[in-house]
């Protein structure tokens, strides 16, 4: 039988459980931990761990999420998730409660809310017209399941069941310590104050385990009406197994749609821009409006914007290099290319307005550790190490994003070798970025464009955090001048006059 | 319900004082005139002389508050005076009201008014639950006191304020909802058994409460019962049961004659399950009249608040009475003008119960008025008086004067120099100046600026320099400025320049060197007169 998986082509993919180092220099780790917050009660973290090594297996999820993406087929999809969970919560209360007959009416509602999943999402499928062969898989798959005798007898006997719970209602009357109960409903007491139909939250809500009042409450009860309590353990006797291992699977691989979704809908929302990246090799590899995610989801919080920046590769360009002062915005401009790379090949959809995405082998980063300290050895030595298994990479066509290297080295020697390492990477034929704060590295390089984070004209210093092809900029040290305010004629008269326009 | 007694359409909630209120209760010297407010001001009613009685410090909180938060209409001012007639008319009403809102929070705060509600074990709930019906009782018994005082008073209302007042709460409170409201509690009379300090009914001590009580449940999934629905609910009072007869024997026969599964509950397992029961049954009722109990909290706390304004405010006019200050509602007037007959110091004539000399001045068409003259001429005085009656105007009181009328100035900076400024000193200076800057950046429209020896802190020369630019600019900006200055030569700069806003005041000297206290309007001299004050206190022998 053929593996049915929604992320993989062949095989379930080998589980990660580190993290590669572009997880960390690109902050992806935020974006992860963000996307899983949108996932209660699953763990799509792992999934977001592992890049698809084809492209096929890019456009396999593509196609998925193209589907997902359509407001019905995620409403199912939604609708589908809860029923699980809730089927799921239902066993996890009869394992834990005690009584035999609770455990049974548990058991009843479990089968019943996991039926009714599959089979509606089953019938979902079969009108919402999918178009993914992902999809439409595992539509084959529910068809031929949902056929089985055994779930048709199963749905049919539960929902009988919570038919019969929904309409079991009693009254209760205490008086002193004489309690009489019988079938029916209650009208309400005190509307003048709180208006009709009003209910209260009754004290033995909140706990799965029967009150010792409850039990007496059903003993009575059942020795009149006993017809309820008997189906309940006719049924659990009579279906003792009901999961399919695959459904509940492809149930946990759909989460990876669905959070990513929620995640980028609420981006949106907040009128962030993402696309679905153009893989045109006939054309310029280029984006527009493309910004650092991480960026802006902490941003967001604290109210501040963030910038987006274009980039275009022509032919024959291969590197960027990236200069400008510190803190303009060249990092969070490699950041959000590495960014772009890495939810291009998730096959999901990608933080900028447009995108043309040439295809690359692998991604690989090399930023600068703080901790690099602790090892002991010079920096450099540190940073020429972890340069070494990216450089024997075999792989040709790869991404690569350089986050200044050669920060210790004298200015002459950081020159030489970062030649070096961008004519390796070129010759490889790679593609990337690599920002620096030496000015004159890579002018001599085929294939480098020089690129520079720019400031405000007019010499204020002030940051622009747009990234654009330029030549490194000149730039001196200009000291703030703070001026006192004085209280002279001229400055309170013309500071009055500023303030009368606010005034109320 | 409203209790709208301060403000025609809002509560006291949010108001914004003057920015920094600290200084003008120094510099306007409001000290005294609050601890005055803070005791029973009539002799003949009280044994105990006002001096020894125990200070209200909640009429000191309240009195400072209103009094610091300026009302910006004359339409405001308006509405506070009448209220405030009305007041001081019906001094039984006064002491009632304000008495039963303070009692009411005696007792509100016995029973846990400021205890945080925090989720804590069931018995913590339950006796929490217990406190809260005990409120309950409180709120309606309390609330039915005060519409009985207004009854009586309603008849006797001038002021719009408190007619709203009284009818708002008959309407609010009325009969048929307070019947409601006692009905709701005696059905859950039997939950708060035993503590009958505010219930409605004393409960005889051979009767047991026993309870009724109808409930429809949802059944859930896992055999749970869910929300309850309350059908009926109530207290009924029994005969006292002997201990020993447990079950009687109509209760058995119900039992045996049911058409309904019925049963007896015994064992305590099952008797803790329906205390639980009956207590979220007692919260659900509770829970009911949370939107009313909200309403109560709201409305004491706001009537303890503005009725504590009033009290004080009515201690003060006795005090003025027995000192035999004369009094007047001040009338709003432009911006430009300020008129006021026997205008005295209010704050240090009650405190002191002495009669001060009273000014007279009518000053149109004027945004800046310079007072110089004499030292020790009651320059400094007459400023402080000015303020006070300025603030007790803004706030809707009645002002130590024949007749006072005056612009409104919500915006209203007093800058004394104090006392330890006056030594030369630049950082002083510097400090003086900062001062001013924070005044300039919270000034707003309709400012008022009362300087008294400001930028003494500098050579004479200096010092006029700073206060013309300054005083100019203010003025040109729709500042007004009312300053007493020592600084000649910029009040005869400012003189000599025929500005058409300005007027000037001097404290008067008789030729014979005698202060008279009060101001006149008068070219200012360069000549402060110390001289006369030297040879005053400098003995003559030595002088040679």
């Amino acid at each position: 039988m053929d593996y049915l998986s929604l992320l993989d082509l062949e095989g379930p993919g080998e589980a990660i459980e580190y993290m590669s180092g572009y997880i960390w220099d690109l902050n992806l780790n935020q974006l992860i931990e963000l996307i899983q917050g949108q996932a209660p009660g699953y763990d799509v973290e792992p999934y977001f761990y592992r890049m698809p090594e084809s492209a096929a297996c890019e456009s396999y999820r593509r196609q998925i999420y193209t589907d997902v993406k359509r407001p019905e087929v995620f409403a199912s999809l939604e609708r589908f998730s809860e029923q699980m969970r809730r089927s799921r919560e239902f066993l996890e209360n009869q394992a834990s409660v005690e009584k035999t007959l609770q455990k049974d009416a548990w058991y009843a509602a479990a089968v019943d809310s996991y039926c009714g999943a599959v089979g509606r999402l089953q019938e979902d499928l079969m009108r919402l017209e999918i178009s993914s062969p992902g999809l439409r898989r595992l539509s084959g798959h529910l068809n031929a399941y949902v056929d089985r005798e055994e779930f048709r007898r199963g749905k049919e006997a539960s929902s009988r069941i919570r038919q019969a719970m929904e309409d079991f209602s009693v009254v209760l009357v205490i008086e002193n310590n004489c309690l009489t109960v019988t079938p029916g409903t209650a009208g309400s007491a005190y509307e003048d104050f709180l208006g009709e139909g009003s209910s209260g939250a009754g004290p033995f809500m909140g706990t799965l385990q029967m009150s010792v009042l409850e039990e007496e409450i059903f003993s009575i009860y059942r020795k009149k009406y006993p017809e309820i309590f008997d189906n309940i353990q006719k049924f659990a006797q009579s279906f003792p197994d009901f999961e399919d291992e695959t459904v509940k699977r492809l149930e946990r691989e759909i989460q990876y749609y669905l959070a990513f979704y929620r995640f980028e809908r609420t981006m949106k929302e907040r009128g962030f821009a993402f696309c679905v990246p153009d893989r045109c090799a006939d054309r310029d590899m280029e984006a527009a409006g493309l910004y650092d995610l991480a960026l802006a989801c902490s941003n967001y919080r604290r109210n501040k914007p963030v910038v987006s920046n274009d980039f275009v590769y022509h032919e024959n360009e291969f590197f960027f290099v990236v200069n400008g002062p510190n803190q303009g915005g060249k990092t969070t401009f490699a950041r959000s290319l590495g960014q772009l790379m890495y939810f291009c090949r998730m096959g999901l959809d990608v933080p900028a307005e447009r995108a043309n995405i040439h295809d690359f082998s692998v991604l690989l980063t090399h930023f600068s550790m703080e901790e690099s300290m602790k090892s002991g050895k010079g920096k450099l030595m540190e940073e020429l190490e972890r340069l070494v298994p990216m450089m024997e990479n075999k792989a040709r066509g790869a991404f690569v994003i350089i986050n200044e290297l050669f920060t210790t080295a004298a200015h002459y020697d950081g020159c030489i070798m970062g030649e070096r390492v961008l004519r390796h990477f070129i010759g490889n034929q790679c593609r990337g970025v690599y920002v620096t704060h030496l000015k004159e590295l890579g002018e001599a390089v085929e294939g480098v464009v020089t690129m520079t984070a720019m400031l405000e004209e007019g010499g204020t210093h002030r940051r622009t955090y747009q990234v654009l092809r330029h030549e490194a900029l000149d730039v001196g040290y200009a000291e703030d001048i703070v001026k006192k305010y004085g209280l002279t004629y001229d400055g309170l008269s013309a500071r009055l006059e500023k303030e009368k326009g606010d005034w109320q | 319900m409203n209790v709208h007694l301060l403000y025609a359409q809002k509560e006291w909630k949010g108001i914004r004082p003057y920015y920094d209120s600290e200084s003008i209760i120094n510099d306007l010297g409001l000290t005294v005139l609050f601890q005055t407010a803070t005791r029973n001001q009539e002799e003949e009613e009280e044994a105990m002389p006002a001096a020894v009685q125990r200070a209200d410090r909640h009429l000191e909180e309240v009195l400072k508050k209103v009094m610091l938060a300026p009302l910006s209409t004359p339409e405001e001012i308006y509405f506070r005076q009448a209220v405030l007639m009305d007041f001081i008319e019906d001094k039984e009403f006064t002491k009632k009201l304000y008495e039963l809102s303070r009692d009411m929070m005696t007792r509100w705060e016995r029973l846990g008014k400021n205890e945080v509600n925090k989720p804590g074990a069931a018995r913590e709930r339950g006796i929490q639950l217990v406190s809260r019906v005990k409120v309950l009782h409180l709120f309606v018994n309390v609330l039915a006191q005060i519409k009985d005082l207004c009854r009586a008073h309603r008849g006797y209302f001038q002021s719009e304020g408190l007619q709203r007042f009284a009818d708002g709460l008959l309407e609010d409170f009325s009969d048929e909802w307070e019947g409601k409201l006692k009905k709701a509690l005696a059905d859950i009379a039997f939950f708060s058994d035993g503590e009958e300090e505010y219930s409605l009914e004393g409960s005889g001590s051979n009767k047991v409460r026993q309870t009724r009580m109808v409930l429809g449940f949802q059944v859930e999934n896992g055999l749970k019962l869910g929300s309850f629905w309350l059908d009926s609910l109530e207290t009924i009072n029994k005969k006292f049961r002997k201990s020993g007869e447990k079950v009687t024997f109509s209760e058995k026969m119900k039992v045996a004659f049911a058409s309904e599964p019925t049963m007896i509950l015994k064992s305590s397992d099952v008797l803790e399950d329906l205390m639980r029961l009956e207590n979220r049954v007692v919260e659900y009722v509770m829970g009911c009249f949370e939107p009313f109990m909200k309403q109560c909290r709201d409305f004491f706390e706001q009537l303890y608040f503005e009725s504590a304004f009033y009290r004080a405010c009515y201690n003060l006019y006795v005090r003025s009475c027995r000192t035999g200050l004369s009094l007047c509602y001040p009338r709003v007037c432009e911006k430009d003008c300020l008129f006021f007959e026997n205008l005295t110091e209010f704050s240090m004539a009650t405190y002191r119960g002495r009669i001060p000399v009273g000014n007279d001045g009518d000053i149109r068409n004027k945004m800046l008025l310079i007072v110089t003259g004499a030292n020790q001429g009651g320059k400094s005085t007459f400023l402080r008086s000015l303020g006070i009656a300025q603030v007790m105007m803004q706030c809707g009181m009645f002002v130590s004067a024949k007749q006072f009328e005056s612009g409104i100035f919500p915006h209203f900076f007093p800058h004394f120099t104090r006392r330890e400024d006056s030594a030369m000193n630049s950082g002083r200076l510097d400090e003086e100046l900062g001062r001013f800057d924070r005044i300039i950046a919270h000034l707003g429209k309709d400012s008022l600026v009362l300087l008294n020896e400001s930028f003494a802190t500098t050579t004479e020369e200096e010092g006029s320099d700073i206060a013309y630019d300054i005083i100019r600019a203010l003025t040109e900006a729709g500042v007004k400025v009312l300053t007493v200055t020592h600084l000649l030569s910029f009040a005869r700069r400012i003189y000599e320049e025929k500005r058409p806003e300005a007027e000037f005041l001097c404290a008067e000297r008789k030729a014979d060197g005698r202060r008279t206290y009060k101001m006149v309007k008068s070219a200012p001299e360069l000549t402060s007169f110390g001289l006369d004050l030297y040879d005053q206190i400098i003995p003559a022998h030595s002088r040679e």
